[in-house]
């Protein structure tokens, strides 16, 4: 299914997704700071939500050209690292601005006890 | 000066973005998106190379600021940053924070990412309470 006809309000995923991490250590080496990670017991702030992107992007195919706008997170608890966490994303808009499409993507991150730990939105310019 | 206080700069970090590095956050993230690692495909787009991931490049303002502020930044932060120009392989960035409110427990800080060449390619805000 393709992301850019999806109506506003779609679910996108609603699944546990384990932040594993051999995962981390990965995605740490990739942005050249596996130090970080060894100092904290959690999680860098851009990984969770890159990782559930990553699960969205191998569910709905995204077309050709499509560009990142912009990325908004708050979180109101820190995830811990080699932790579940419950992954809920909708599309919140989909709009057409100058003959192009806006989708605006809305994630929200919980533990088992349904509390929001991080919540995102980001803009995506599909061509 | 202290790092809560009104002007406070944060110290910049600076990288060189390769394509082995962008392969391998495309693969750790599960954003395989050709555009970030298929040179081919990337040909035929506005951007004629293939170009990093937004995702990867606003990390490093994440890292910056855990540098700075510690498990303070991961508890009780925000950021909220634009893509403005895309961030081809080999380019070398730079990152860039400054507080420019103090009250209340909470910092504003402006953060952006700079090319080499000077061109601005993100940029936005980040609060903290502390």
């Amino acid at each position: 299914m393709k992301l850019s006809e999806l109506d506003t309000n779609m679910p996108l995923i609603d699944t546990n997704i384990m932040l594993s991490r051999d995962i981390l250590a990965k995605y740490m080496g990739s942005i050249n700071s596996s130090s970080n990670s060894d100092k904290t017991i959690y999680n860098p702030i851009f990984f969770p939500t890159a990782i559930i992107f990553g699960e969205i992007f191998n569910k709905y195919s995204l077309p050709d050209g499509t560009i990142h706008l912009s990325q908004k997170i708050s979180f109101s608890k820190p995830i811990k690292q080699n932790s579940m966490v419950h992954a809920f994303a909708k599309i919140n808009k989909n709009t057409i601005k100058a003959g192009k499409r806006i989708i605006s993507i809305k994630i929200e991150i919980t533990n088992n006890k349904k509390t929001i730990l991080h919540e995102s939105m980001c803009n995506l310019l599909i061509s | 000066m202290n790092k809560y206080q009104k002007g406070y700069k944060t110290k910049s970090q600076a990288m060189t973005i390769t394509q082995s590095k962008v392969i391998s956050y495309a693969y750790s993230s599960g954003d395989i998106n050709p555009i970030h690692i298929n040179s081919e495909f990337a040909k035929k787009t506005m951007f004629k190379k293939t170009i990093a991931h937004g995702m990867m490049i606003g990390a490093f303002l994440g890292e910056m600021l855990f540098s700075e502020y510690g498990d303070v930044w991961l508890t009780s932060g925000s950021i909220d940053i634009k893509f403005k120009s895309p961030i081809y392989m080999d380019e070398t960035i730079e990152t860039y924070g400054e507080v420019v409110i103090s009250e209340n427990n909470i910092i504003k800080l402006n953060v952006s990412i700079t090319k080499n060449d000077g061109t601005e390619a993100i940029k936005g805000y980040a609060t903290i309470k502390f």
